[in-house]
């Protein structure tokens, strides 16, 4: 906990709460912090020295693939030859991430400047912001915030005075997690089904309406923003050396303290868990997590010590993801707790491809006999089989991300898995769990 | 925007599972590997559609990279090292087939694809034994949204190749994939029918048994049917029909050897309209004659023997001075049939009059054509296998209507991005428009203007400077170094084809050496007429009757022809009409039935005291003639058909002609028997022998025809599904659009305020003499219906589904349509769907619009059935 101890929050500086809390920032406000001061100093720079700051700041994408955003931008072609576009991916979805939804209610501005420099660096005029349907609170302050910044001149034609002319959309999503995915993303932007495609191409080069484009998550944005504002020492100097700067993780489940926090990559999943969110509750003791959202592998008890940057949970399979840390404690049945998760996914999957479709449906058969104690043996096994037949051979990553429940699972727990169709029934005590 | 497309001829190396395969760089991998004999499996694959890659089935190891990549969205490049038989992509395979399996019933026995199903063999080539599943399957209720198609969801793998080619080749959004999920079904939108003339292929495209026939449901299993790959007799293309006991059961694109056994072609690129398929199945029709017929003393058509009926008719015509007969083939005739009249006629009895142009409704329209066929190239695979830089169709857009298996080839290029579209027509179907790069529209009359305005442009110079006011985007267009004009012949029944071939070939001059010529009809064999002799001024070999070939057609036949010049059909009729024959010979005259000129015909009829039919159905013709032959079905009878590009097509006989009725090469071969010729063949190669030596090409004979046409290649590259379905940059040029006069305007003289000019087609699913005798075409008939432009409908105070009457033209009532794309001050419609009467034939009808009452709601309710 040294090294964070005084941390204090940048991105989610002023942010109260994760339920709206009624306070969300003004023009007049932001710019009182200094906002829109990086815009104004990267329509100075040009877009071409703005691309190589990003770059040099290896701003890795918060999405959940890691994926550098200046590498990302760079590969927008430097020529005007289409149309590009930059979509801005608020389809916060995944189950266990809260963090951007907070940013987006209080801090709108933060991301239409951030969303601002992508557009000037990679040569686009259009913004589209894809927010879930259901941040309903959050949709109504962007909008708010879009309008303030287009009277302020922010947005529109000859943006402060420069050449630079970008207008920013509001897309709402219609509830369908897939759309996350920045394929399905740009698909729905363009009116159709929410189906991922197939690469290559890559957006970057025929991306919506078959023009480059450029997806990146808004918290990857906010800290472009700031990077801008603040200069790329100041961000280096944060986190880790190969994962810089900070992140909100969204910590949920059997703690004392949930909630969002602001802290620098490099902090390990025992300070999260113990240090910031207070310990398990009630004294129990610890399962399982969840490190970035339910679609990465669990971590366990002797994995605690991970550093929860970008690359060092690659060694136990699993990943930082989305920061949405689930906490399990003892109390919990992974069986239970697979079906509710594979309900989430076979419900989720869009039904495009094979493995996916057929996939999930079948997975959530077995776990929904297993759970009611109708299993028969080696259905376990078939879970495994199942899992390795879906996994990498999906159009997207939401095949593997059905099976982030299992995959490390059953082999530990393979016991735990086993006694559902031993003794014909869940051996847990359910009391309010309950799924339905 | 145009796709780069790479240079195929290039090789490259491809390491497959080790061994060294030379493949062109740049194709879609899974297709190369397809094209040299590699068989990767594929479901969601199909040559002719966008890549959707989403059955994950044909999935290839690839070195360097750590996931296994599907090779239908991958292109080939040089030094690609791919595993197909890996033990990694065994369990790919294994596992899709499992995952496919899992909810798939296991109706195999009552399914018709059982036995050419996809499933079922990969099933046993790459699948599982056995099932792991012990858990219920999904099950969807069974809808019916279509009356040919029928769906069995529970069978469905989600392919999507039917939505696919509803959406890129019919362009028609009707079908889509419904819920999400694993819950996820094929649908229509609004449960409606699947609408575009082509939907029948998608029963073909599904790999499983999911869409199927409803006319041949239950009918019989795959294997026990017998297939004849053969071309229709009403209809452009080849096909295979499938009989069981002499019985057609069902047509589709020509099927592929697979295992020693035929089956359905699932990746077929040559696809068929649904008049091909649904309309061949006329040949269970009762109505059919099997019988001569000849009329007895009492004045009443009775049954007769083949003997005397053969005798009067030869003794008519032996009755006959030269020039007192007259011979009208009709257009579905066979290149043989052609012959063998054109020989009966001109050699036999001495009579110049023999024509097959009946469908033209005036003799300079006929003629028009006539010099629009010679001046066209002739050249086979004009359509499927040059690339041209652009294709410019000139009012010949009706032809998805008129004959829909010629305009999707014209089509297909566009679509397939091997060509550049450009249009003039007076109006603009969606169907072609949505492809084209510069779309003209302009009033009937004055197309054939516009087409001066451009040649007179181009003969300046290919300059762009040269461009006429307001057209410089269609003359940077016809500025192409090579390309191919197509020049619709019959819409309005060939009434603006005067004018309209003469600026064709003017233009054509125009545009350079480059540049190629395809004149296109809706007529069957219009082609075989003008090769194989029966058209008034041509012999056999398409060259012109005149002293210096005398002699040539006089070896051709064996015999002096007289050199006198005939008209064509429609100027044959008004002879008829006024008396002028003895003996009026109408050979298979499907045209005819349902022609607006029907007033001239029946006149003609009457003025001639002795006519002589020959047909397969009774029609108000055979039953005003004095004798009846009775001809024989599709797959009945041995021949060769030309198709509109000048490719030769065969006509297999799979099945043997039934009761009295005879092959029509036969009976005029009888006949001519009876007059005194020798000519007697064994069967129709014979003849066809006759033809190729008059060609010039003794080498051809009938069997050696080769029926292999492989369709439209695969395009280059993977072509995803977002970048086919719409052109972004398409838009109707609207700021090219020359002023249109209201043709009430120009036309001063009527001295009324709303006439319109009349466009009309004959529509290939209405009333027609073979297809709509099909038990299946009740259910495609097209409703009356009239379109309107936006102007004159806002003129008239018409909307869509007004109900008119087209006064001086129709007495049955339409709906209208208002069509944005259509020129204005012009009226669209069918002939023969609206029962369409021409007084003349003079130019271009013009009609007035009148508002009428809505039919009686028992019979929209009748039709309504009729179509479910």
């Amino acid at each position: 906990m040294a090294a964070t101890n005084n941390y204090e929050p940048i991105l989610s500086a002023g942010v109260t709460g994760t339920v709206y809390s009624g306070r969300s920032e003004s023009l007049a406000d932001y710019r009182a912090k200094g906002g829109y001061d990086g815009l104004k100093r990267a329509l100075e720079m040009g877009p071409d020295k703005v691309l190589d700051l990003i770059k040099e700041a290896n701003i890795r994408g918060r999405g959940g693939a890691g994926f550098p955003a200046g590498v990302k931008w760079g590969f927008i072609p430097r020529n005007r030859e289409r149309p590009h576009y930059v979509c801005v991916n608020a389809d916060e979805s995944e189950p266990g991430t809260f963090s951007n939804r907070s940013l987006l209610e209080q801090r709108p501005h933060l991301l239409i400047e951030g969303a601002l420099i992508a557009a000037f660096a990679t040569l686009s005029e259009s913004v589209y912001v894809y927010i879930r349907k259901e941040y309903y609170e959050a949709t109504r302050q962007m909008q708010r915030a879009i309008d303030d910044a287009r009277a302020a001149g922010l947005i529109g034609k000859g943006i402060l005075g420069s050449d630079f002319n970008c207008e920013v959309a509001i897309h709402l999503g219609a509830g369908a997690y897939i759309c996350g995915e920045e394929t399905a993303l740009i698909e729905s932007i363009e009116g159709k089904r929410g189906y991922p495609r197939n690469r290559p191409p890559f957006p970057a080069i025929q991306g919506l309406y078959m023009s480059p484009t450029v997806v990146n998550n808004i918290e990857t944005l906010a800290i472009a923003a700031e990077v801008m504002r603040r200069g790329v020492e100041w961000f280096k100097g944060i986190g880790t050396e190969k994962s810089p700067g900070m992140t909100v993780y969204s910590i949920s489940g059997h703690v004392n303290r949930p909630g969002n926090y602001e802290l620098p990559l490099g902090v390990t999943m025992r300070e999260l868990i113990y240090d910031y969110a207070g310990g398990i509750r009630d004294g129990n003791k610890f399962k399982a997590v969840f490190p970035g959202g339910s679609s990465v592998p669990m971590l366990f008890e002797d994995e605690l010590d991970v550093v929860m940057d970008f690359d060092s949970p690659r060694k136990y399979n699993t990943f930082l993801g989305s920061t949405g840390i689930i906490v399990m404690d003892e109390t919990v049945c992974f069986v239970w707790a697979s079906l509710n998760l594979m309900h989430f996914y076979w419900d989720e999957s869009c039904g495009q491809c094979t493995p996916c479709r057929e996939g999930t449906n079948w997975m959530y058969k077995i776990l929904k006999r297993l759970e009611a104690g109708q299993g028969v043996n080696g259905d376990v096994e078939l879970l495994e089989d199942i899992c390795g037949n879906i996994t990498s051979r999906s159009i997207c990553a939401l095949g593997e991300f059905a099976t982030g429940s299992l995959v490390r699972t059953i082999p530990r727990f393979r016991a735990e898995f086993q006694a559902h169709i031993d003794q014909g029934r869940c051996p847990f005590e359910k009391g309010y769990m309950r799924f339905g | 925007m145009t796709m780069k497309i790479p240079d195929p001829s290039v090789l490259v190396t491809v390491t497959v599972n080790g061994r060294g395969l030379m493949l062109p760089k740049g194709k879609n991998l899974l297709q190369a590997l397809l094209d040299v004999g590699h068989y990767v499996p594929h479901y969601c694959y199909q040559p002719a559609l966008s890549v959707a890659g989403n059955c994950r089935l044909c999935l290839v190891e690839i070195e360097g990279r750590p996931k296994p990549e599907i090779s239908c969205n991958m292109v080939v490049t040089d030094g690609l090292k791919i595993r197909t038989d890996s033990e990694l992509i065994d369990d790919c395979r294994k596992g899709m087939m499992e995952f496919l399996l899992m909810n798939h019933p296991l109706d195999c026995p009552i399914c018709d694809r059982g036995g050419e199903c996809m499933l079922q063999r990969y099933s046993m080539e790459y699948g599982w034994g056995t099932a792991r599943t012990v858990d219920a399957r999904r099950r969807f209720v069974k809808p019916q949204f279509d009356p040919l198609i029928d769906i069995e969801r529970n069978r469905c793998i989600m392919c999507t190749r039917c939505v696919r080619f509803c959406d890129e080749v019919g362009n028609d959004h009707v079908m889509g994939v419904f819920g999400h999920g694993s819950r996820n079904y094929i649908g229509t939108f609004g449960n409606g029918p699947v609408s575009n003339p082509f939907s029948g292929n998608v029963i073909d495209l599904c790999p499983v048994g999911c869409l199927t026939s409803k006319p041949f449901r239950f009918e019989a299993r795959p294997w026990e049917l017998r297939q004849t790959l053969t071309t229709p007799r009403h209809a452009n293309g080849i096909v295979t029909a499938w009989t069981r006991g002499g019985r057609l059961l069902r047509v589709t694109p020509p099927a592929r050897r697979r295992h020693g056994l035929y089956t359905i072609d699932e990746d077929t690129t040559r696809f068929i309209s649904n008049e091909v398929r649904f309309g061949s199945l006329y040949t269970d029709n009762e109505d059919r004659l099997l019988e001569p017929l000849a009329r007895g003393k009492d004045g009443k058509l009775v049954k007769s023997e083949w003997e005397p009926a053969l005798d009067r008719a030869a003794e008519a015509l032996k009755a006959c001075k030269p020039g007192e007969a007259c011979f009208i083939a009709g257009e579905r005739s066979t290149n043989e049939e052609f012959y063998l009249l054109g020989r009966l006629a001109r050699a036999v009895c001495h009579t110049p009059y023999i024509d097959w142009r009946g469908r033209f409704v005036s003799e300079s329209a006929a003629q028009a054509a006539g010099v629009a066929l010679s001046a066209s190239d002739g050249d086979f695979d004009l359509l499927d296998k040059k690339a041209y830089q652009a294709m410019l169709i000139v009012a010949a857009g009706d032809l998805y209507e008129s004959a829909p298996d010629i305009s999707l080839r014209l089509r297909e290029g566009a679509r397939l991005k091997r060509t550049r579209l450009g249009l003039i027509d007076s109006r603009v179907n969606p169907w072609l428009g949505d492809l084209a790069e510069t779309a003209w529209l302009e009033q009937p009359e004055k197309i054939a203007a516009t087409l001066i305005a451009l040649a007179e442009a181009l003969e300046k110079g290919k300059d762009p400077a040269n461009a006429p006011q307001g057209m410089e985007k269609l003359f940077k267009f016809v500025t192409a170094e090579h390309g191919l004009l197509v020049l619709g012949l019959d819409s309005a029944g060939g009434a603006i084809a005067p004018e309209l071939v003469p600026a064709a070939l003017r233009i054509l001059r125009a545009l350079g050496v480059g540049w190629h010529f395809l004149p296109v009809t809706a007529a069957r064999n219009a082609k075989g007429g003008f090769v194989a002799g029966a058209q008034s001024d041509r012999v056999p070999t398409g060259r012109m009757i005149d002293p210096e070939l005398r002699v040539k057609a006089d070896e051709i036949y064996g015999s002096a022809i007289p050199a006198d010049p005939s008209p064509a059909a429609p100027g044959l009729l008004e002879m008829a009409a006024q008396g002028k024959f003895k003996v009026l010979v109408l050979h298979r005259c499907d045209e005819l039935v349902h022609h607006p000129r029907r007033e001239l015909i029946e006149k003609a009829i009457a003025a001639t005291p002795m006519v002589i039919a020959i047909d397969v159905f009774p029609s108000w013709i055979t039953e005003r003639a004095a004798i009846v032959f009775p001809g024989s079905m599709f797959m009945e009878c041995d021949g060769s058909m030309t198709d509109i590009d000048g490719t030769l097509q065969r006509m297999s006989k799979g099945c043997r002609v039934p009761g009295n009725a005879q092959e029509e090469w036969r009976i005029i071969e009888l006949l001519g028997l009876k007059l005194g010729d020798t000519r007697r063949s064994k069967r129709a190669h014979e003849i066809f022998a006759d033809l190729a030596r008059a060609w010039g090409r003794p080498d051809v004979t009938l069997d050696s025809i080769t029926l292999k046409q492989p369709g439209p290649e695969a395009p280059q590259g993977t072509h995803n599904y977002f970048g086919v379905i719409k052109r972004p940059d398409f838009k109707l040029h609207s700021s090219e659009r020359p002023e249109l006069a209201i043709a009430a305007n120009s036309n001063a003289t009527s001295g009324r305020s709303d006439l319109l000019t009349l466009w009309w087609i004959q529509h290939s699913q209405g009333p027609d003499h073979l297809g709509s005798r099909s038990s299946q075409f009740d259910a495609l008939r097209p409703r009356p219906r009239v379109e309107l432009s936006t102007a004159d409908a806002a003129r008239l105070g018409l909307k869509n589904n007004d109900w008119v009457l087209l006064e001086g033209g129709s007495e049955q009532p339409s709906q209208v349509l208002v069509n944005p794309t259509l020129a204005e001050g012009v009226v669209y419609g069918a002939a023969n769907v609206l029962g369409l009467r021409l007084a003349d034939g003079a130019g271009l009808p013009h009609v007035n619009l009148m508002p009428a009452d809505a039919p009686a709601a028992e019979i929209l309710e009748q039709e309504a059935t009729a179509r479910r």
